[in-house]
């Protein structure tokens, strides 16, 4: 088991990515802190399906946009826990909106204080622990559209953009500590929003069929994404820090749809 | 597939060029580790190489040994043909041999030296890929991983050359795997800092330490970059775990993209009082 004995938290772990992750550090180990904002159904399951792999869940509400929500539970982590080493900046907000729509200022604050505060607030939380053990793995989960860069995900793009450059700019002073901070970034993952927008533009009905229609014949699970993270803990990544690794399939700036539209396919 | 296969090469055979000595050896041996087969390539030191085929075999796994100039475009052919034939297939390439000159700035390079070089890196990766690919595009997986360098990035004075075909390397790497996706053929590209092998006692030397054990406090994540770190990344890579990475250049560099390593070692001989 590569994560024996540490402690991760988790934020947004209720559903998607973030529950796959949970499951992937649980199934090596990892006692989870598992944070949710609304989904407390999801984030139970999550609880009992890292329990159901023995390793210990504690469940716990907090809006990672407000500071002392983000302190009380890295405060509650470390008494049931004893400390926090690995901390996954995983949630997020995404909207797809234009700039010029009414409401941006009302993505722009929610995005924002996403990924750009949330995943600040609780770095600071956790780091004072991390510099005490000597050791600890930060990971922000970006994404693709950091370089497919579509209009309407202007909020969206440029906060997960942020994450790229804040790793590479505090791994420098935090790999003196033994804390290594990287960035994930998947494209298209395949949750029910990601599956059905894929078999929409694929126009298929059975997920079944995506053999021979997306890259590697399917779509990114979750697991993948938990799988990366796993790696990057364990001792064998350990000198791997300050990096963007991108889960893409290496369809880089270009968008899964001109892979998998009947018209792209016919090209092929 | 169930956890215990995640990272699994069991039944893959991999050619690793300059597969031998120092990172080239790591890679082998965290290939066969993983439960694949290897074949080690190597130009001039068959002992080396002998060694490294012996420990692959104490493992449990096949090794076989094989002389060629990755420049060479028949003589990487041949070794093809030999794979395939003694091992079956080649489902992973590692394009790992390099050679580096000090030479100067491009206004007084060495045209013969400044060639050898991109010889030996471009051409050599591009000879090894198109030898193996007709067979790759055949197996239900293929993985291509070409060793670059933080140089691509850095761009040191006076090793042009080398940085030069680093950078190349990244671009070939993000082309193929757009090139060879549709066939299952995932590829990356790896690349080190100064990594702890004989390449690097030059730098111990020059800064008055006898071994790397005495730097590793002034170095981030306290200690020189490691062979193995190297070839855990590429296994990785390789694996159902590494499954849906492709097209990316991932740096084993503890982040220091930024900092030449001799800054770090003459930072620390100052320190140390040497």
């Amino acid at each position: 088991m590569e994560l024996e004995g540490r402690v991760a938290l988790i934020t947004g772990a209720s559903r998607g990515i973030g529950q796959g992750i949970a499951k992937s550090m649980a199934e090596e180990g990892a006692n989870i802190v598992v944070n949710y904002q609304r989904n407390k159904a999801g984030a139970e399951q999550t609880a009992s399906d890292v329990e159901a792999l023995g390793a210990r869940a504690l469940l716990y509400q907090a809006n990672v946009q407000n500071y002392d929500e983000v302190q009380a539970m890295v405060d509650k982590a470390v008494e049931t826990f004893g400390t926090v080493d690995i901390l996954v900046n995983n949630a997020g907000q995404h909207y797809s909106k234009s700039i010029m729509a009414e409401d941006a200022m009302d993505v722009f604050h929610d995005v924002y204080g996403t990924h750009i505060a949330g995943s600040f607030y609780c770095t600071q939380a956790v780091l004072p622990h991390m510099k005490e053990r000597k050791r600890g793995d930060i990971h922000f989960i970006s994404s693709l559209a950091t370089q497919q860069l579509w209009p309407d995900e202007w909020a969206y793009a440029s906060a997960k953009a942020w994450m790229g450059t804040f790793v590479k700019t505090i791994s420098k002073e935090l790999s003196w500590h033994g804390i290594r901070v990287n960035a994930i970034a998947p494209t298209i993952v395949e949750s029910d929003m990601g599956l059905n927008l894929v078999l929409d533009w694929a126009q298929i009905d059975d997920p079944r069929n995506l053999d021979g229609i997306v890259p590697f014949n399917r779509l990114i699970q979750p697991h993948d994404v938990g799988n990366m993270c796993v790696w990057l803990c364990s001792d064998k990544a350990s000198h791997v820090s300050g990096q963007v690794i991108y889960l893409d399939c290496g369809i880089g700036p270009s968008s899964l749809r001109e892979f998998v539209t009947p018209e792209a396919r016919a090209q092929r | 597939m169930g956890k215990d296969n995640l990272h699994s090469l069991e039944g893959r055979v991999v050619l690793v060029t300059g597969g031998s000595r120092g990172i080239g050896k790591a890679i082998s041996l965290a290939m066969a580790e993983a439960g694949a087969d290897v074949l080690v390539n190597f130009v001039s030191n068959e002992s080396a190489a002998e060694n490294t085929a012996d420990q692959i075999r104490a493992l449990g796994r096949k090794a076989m040994t094989h002389r060629a100039d990755v420049a060479d475009t028949d003589a990487v052919e041949a070794m093809v043909e030999a794979v395939v034939e003694r091992l079956g297939k080649v489902d992973i390439l590692v394009c790992n041999a390099g050679i580096i000159r000090r030479d100067s700035h491009v206004y007084e390079a060495d045209l013969k030296e400044f060639r050898e070089v991109i010889d030996n890196h471009v051409m050599g990766a591009f000879n090894c890929v198109q030898a193996v690919l007709p067979n790759m595009r055949e197996q239900t997986r293929g993985d291509i991983q070409l060793i670059g360098s933080t140089n691509a990035k850095m761009l040191p004075i006076g090793l042009t050359s080398y940085n030069v075909a680093k950078a190349g390397l990244e671009v070939m790497g993000r082309v193929l795997s757009k090139e060879e996706q549709g066939h299952g053929i995932r590829v990356n590209v790896i690349a080190p800092t100064t990594t702890e092998t004989e390449m690097a006692t030059g730098l111990l030397n020059r800064y008055g330490f006898s071994s790397f054990r005495e730097v590793d406090p002034y170095l981030p994540l306290g200690r020189i970059a490691q062979p193995q770190d190297t070839g855990n990344l590429c296994a990785f890579l390789a694996s159902e775990a590494g499954g849906h990475i492709s097209g990316q250049v991932i740096y084993v560099d503890a982040s220091q993209d930024r900092k030449p390593t001799q800054e770090f070692f003459s930072a620390a001989s100052q320190r140390s009082g040497i």
